[in-house]
């Protein structure tokens, strides 16, 4: 009997050897929580699904690594007039079927969108967008609703379709077997349990180093670092602080990290009223707060402090702006000016949506009530009855919230968390309201700059939240692999090397 | 006989339908699921436009009345997170369920049905304490921390299967052991009591005095006798596991039915759970059925007959 078992062994060792050697050794895989939604990148909103979108298609401009928008398929973009912005194309490059690349791909691709039958959440992106002109077939124009500065920011998010392809096979097909121009072709998707790209070495940008790329999702973390410790997956994400010293142990792998465009913070519910209209108790919590402390104890270090309601790494945001510094005896002045010794507040938070969100939750209730602001804690573990009770305005006295957008567009902070009667806000101020229609249809960057320093001011000093942090975004990568994370969570196939 | 089948099948299409006005009633009472398709910032007009392409702002009725026409014609529609059909997402994922549920019952019974029978006749023995403890373990541990204690085992420490995903007969093993860990406690013990049962009859006695081989008698007679109320336990099992595969999947990254399940109802994404709840059930009712036949085998006694009035 031990003798089976041991010849059990070997056997099924060698079959995993022979398995390893199998894949090629510029061959990865990437494990994330979730499988993508959509293939056909017009489909989707969801961060992980465009970023493996992103290996496929192509957009008009990019983000570089430092998040400045630089050229992709556009190799230049200028004003025309405020409501005119004019984009030439780049030659010679076609989609993964051959089909050339033009000025009618793009028309296309943005009308594509606009289809009232088309479900496609991108609408609100391209919403200013009144109609697509093309000049000839190397140069396009947009013609915009209003004034739109945010044009090359939307530019970034708009990948590209083959159009006689998708005619061709129709939607449901554009989606199982996608088509770019990008620098990987799609190979297979088995839903729920990988996507394989391979090298596009036709691609314009020349042969990515990566050969083939597989992403597998792994919604278990657990599983996700085995599959890491093992050699299974080549790079994790998602990886939460308290799971570092495991990381540790194993000497194959290694932890990189980098401030990430979410910012999380805890958003008070001024349009309710009651003490929470009063500005002054808006105050007193942020300063009742020992947000850096906390950071320390729960997050380990791993997130930045915010000074108002923009992540450092979006233009726009401005450093020069104070952060509310730990003061319980401001916080008791001010309750005391307002009138309000007595409050008791709920927060509201998920479970697993965010890096130890419930953990921060509970340290920031802990703390009011320590500063005598007694608290209680609310968590809505499903995701979806959280969603609800923010957009049907029926938080509690304060939600944690978290916001991220891929535009990187600085208006995509402030306006859907702070402007009157936006789905999100829970806040309403005609001079906040006002200060963000001027920035968002300013069309001189300089301006424009510092019309958001002032608004962010504003907004630091009206304490429409109790200020948060930048998040951290944490991965685990095998040493084998060449690579550095990006401030926008996505991951590009072509950045990774050997 | 096939009287018997045919009613059965009738009474299978009733419980069909009642399941499907249930789970139709229930998922329309977790709200409207067009606001957690669109991004949280979108605009009221474009929560509408979607609503009417849904087909989300006709009055419920019509709506159920839609979908079951539908449904009768095999189109539960597309998935509203997926923009496919319901019915080839299930397609897609159904084999991985179904491998894996085979796999766990699999090893349950060779482990559970030979552990019970021998407790039972080594009755109150050290190999009947080592039974007890076994299957005590394997109904108290939770299936994600016994799959997780295998990962860290099996995966990580030792490095003979992989940790996660559905690559090769390998990657089968350890989800599949954490699978059916509570089967095989369950059946064990199910097996245990049912053989001590029959052994105690006085059959099994009488065919001992005649002087009929400890083998034969067992397995022959005993065994046979004690297995109607292993086969209806197997039967649930198998209908259990298919569906309630849903930690194991997740744990193990397994493409399965459980995991898109679990998807689709936080996305509140309607045809989908409709589509997988009345495939499943489908599965369950077949699987009774066929357990009901299955004892006519067993038991030549058992008939089905229409009773007489």
């Amino acid at each position: 009997m031990p003798r089976m078992i041991r010849s059990l062994a070997v056997v099924l060792v060698l079959f995993a050897a022979a398995h390893a050697w199998a894949a090629g050794e510029r061959d990865i895989t990437i494990a994330q929580g979730i499988d993508a939604e959509f293939l056909d990148v017009q489909m989707t909103n969801n961060i992980v699904t465009l970023i493996i979108n992103g290996s496929i298609y192509d957009t008009l401009l990019t983000r570089d690594k430092s998040l400045a928008i630089v050229p992709r398929l556009a190799t230049s973009y200028k004003l025309v007039s405020d409501r005119v912005w004019e984009v030439k194309v780049r030659q010679g490059v076609k989609f993964h079927n051959g089909e050339p690349f033009d000025a009618e791909a793009v028309k296309f691709s943005v009308e594509r969108i606009q289809r009232p039958d088309f479900k496609s959440p991108q609408k609100g992106w391209f919403s200013t967008i009144e109609r697509v002109e093309v000049v000839d077939p190397a140069t396009v124009r947009f013609h915009t609703k209003v004034p739109d500065p945010a044009m090359p920011a939307r530019m970034t998010l708009m990948y590209q379709m083959a159009p006689k392809y998708v005619a061709q096979v129709g939607d449901v097909q554009t989606n199982l077997k996608p088509v770019g121009t990008g620098p990987f072709k799609f190979v297979e998707w088995q839903k729920n349990e990988r996507i394989v790209v391979e090298a596009n070495d036709a691609h314009w940008t020349g042969k990515p180093a990566v050969r083939r790329a597989t992403w597998r999702p792994i919604p278990e973390l657990g599983a996700r670092i085995a599959a890491l410790q093992t050699g299974q997956a080549d790079l994790i994400v998602n990886v939460p602080p308290d799971q570092l010293p495991a990381l540790a142990t194993t000497k194959s792998v290694r932890v990189e990290k980098t401030p990430s465009c979410r910012i999380i913070s805890f958003q008070i519910a001024q349009i309710k009223g009651g003490p929470l209209a009063d500005k002054r108790v808006r105050q007193a919590l942020n300063y009742a707060v020992d947000m850096q402390g906390i950071l320390d104890a729960v997050l380990l270090g791993n997130g930045k402090r915010i000074n108002s309601w923009m992540p450092p790494n979006v233009w726009g945001h401005d450093p020069s702006i104070p952060f509310y510094e730990y003061d319980p005896k401001k916080a008791k002045e001010l309750l005391t000016a307002a009138g309000q010794t007595n409050l008791t507040l709920t927060i509201q938070a998920p479970n697993g949506r965010w890096a130890m969100d419930k953990d921060i939750a509970q340290a920031v209730a802990g703390q009011l009530t320590e500063n005598g602001i007694k608290t209680n804690v609310k968590i809505i573990g499903e995701w979806g009855a959280y969603v609800r009770s923010i957009l049907d305005h029926k938080t509690e006295d304060i939600a944690m919230a978290g916001w991220c957008l891929p535009s990187l567009e600085p208006d995509h902070w402030v306006t859907p968390n702070l402007k009157t009667g936006e789905p999100v806000s829970q806040y309403s101020n005609p001079e906040v309201d006002k200060l963000m229609d001027q920035a968002r249809a300013e069309m001189n960057p300089d301006k424009r700059k510092q019309l958001y320093s002032h608004l962010l001011r504003v907004i630091r000093d009206e304490a429409p939240y109790i200020f948060g942090y930048q998040q951290m975004d944490i991965y685990g990568v095998n040493n084998r692999l060449k690579w550095t994370p990006r401030g926008d969570e996505s991951i590009r196939l072509t950045e990774i090397g050997f | 006989m096939v009287g018997y089948v045919g009613r059965r099948m009738l009474q299978s299409l009733g419980v069909l339908l009642g399941v499907s006005v249930i789970v139709f009633g229930l998922l329309h009472l977790t709200g409207d699921p067009t606001r957690l398709l669109l991004p949280l910032e979108a605009r009221e007009e474009d929560v509408r436009q979607l609503r009417a392409l849904l087909g989300l702002d006709d009055p419920l009725w019509v709506q159920y009345v839609r979908f079951l026409g539908r449904a009768v014609r095999g189109d539960f529609g597309l998935s509203f997170k997926h923009q496919v059909p319901a019915l080839a997402l299930i397609f897609q994922t159904l084999p991985a369920t179904l491998q894996l549920t085979v796999a766990g019952l699999g090893l349950a019974l060779v482990v559970a049905v030979p552990a019970g029978i021998l407790s039972a006749l080594k009755r109150n023995s050290l190999l009947d304490a080592v039974c007890s403890v076994g299957v005590l373990l394997g109904q108290a541990m939770p299936v994600y921390w016994l799959g997780l204690l295998l990962i860290m085992v099996f995966a990580v420490g030792l490095g003979w299967f992989p940790a996660a995903g559905r690559d090769g007969w390998t990657s089968i093993v350890l989800p599949a052991t954490a699978l059916g860990a509570f089967s095989m406690a369950r059946i064990a013990r199910m097996a245990r009591s049912g053989m001590l049962e029959v052994l105690a009859q006085d059959y099994v006695r009488t065919a001992r005095a005649a002087g009929i081989r400890t083998f034969v008698v067992t397995y022959k007679y005993a065994l046979k006798n004690a297995a109607i109320p292993l086969v209806t336990i197997i039967g649930l099992e198998f209908g259990i596991l298919l569906g309630g595969a849903v930690i194991t999947e997740t744990i193990f990254a397994w493409p399965g039915v459980g995991r898109l399940a679990v998807d689709a109802i936080f996305s509140r994404d309607y045809p989908l759970v409709q589509a997988i709840v009345a495939v499943l059930a489908t599965l369950f009712v077949v699987i009774n059925l066929v357990i009901d036949l299955v004892y006519t085998y067993l038991d030549p006694r058992i008939v089905y007959v229409r009773s007489a009035r």
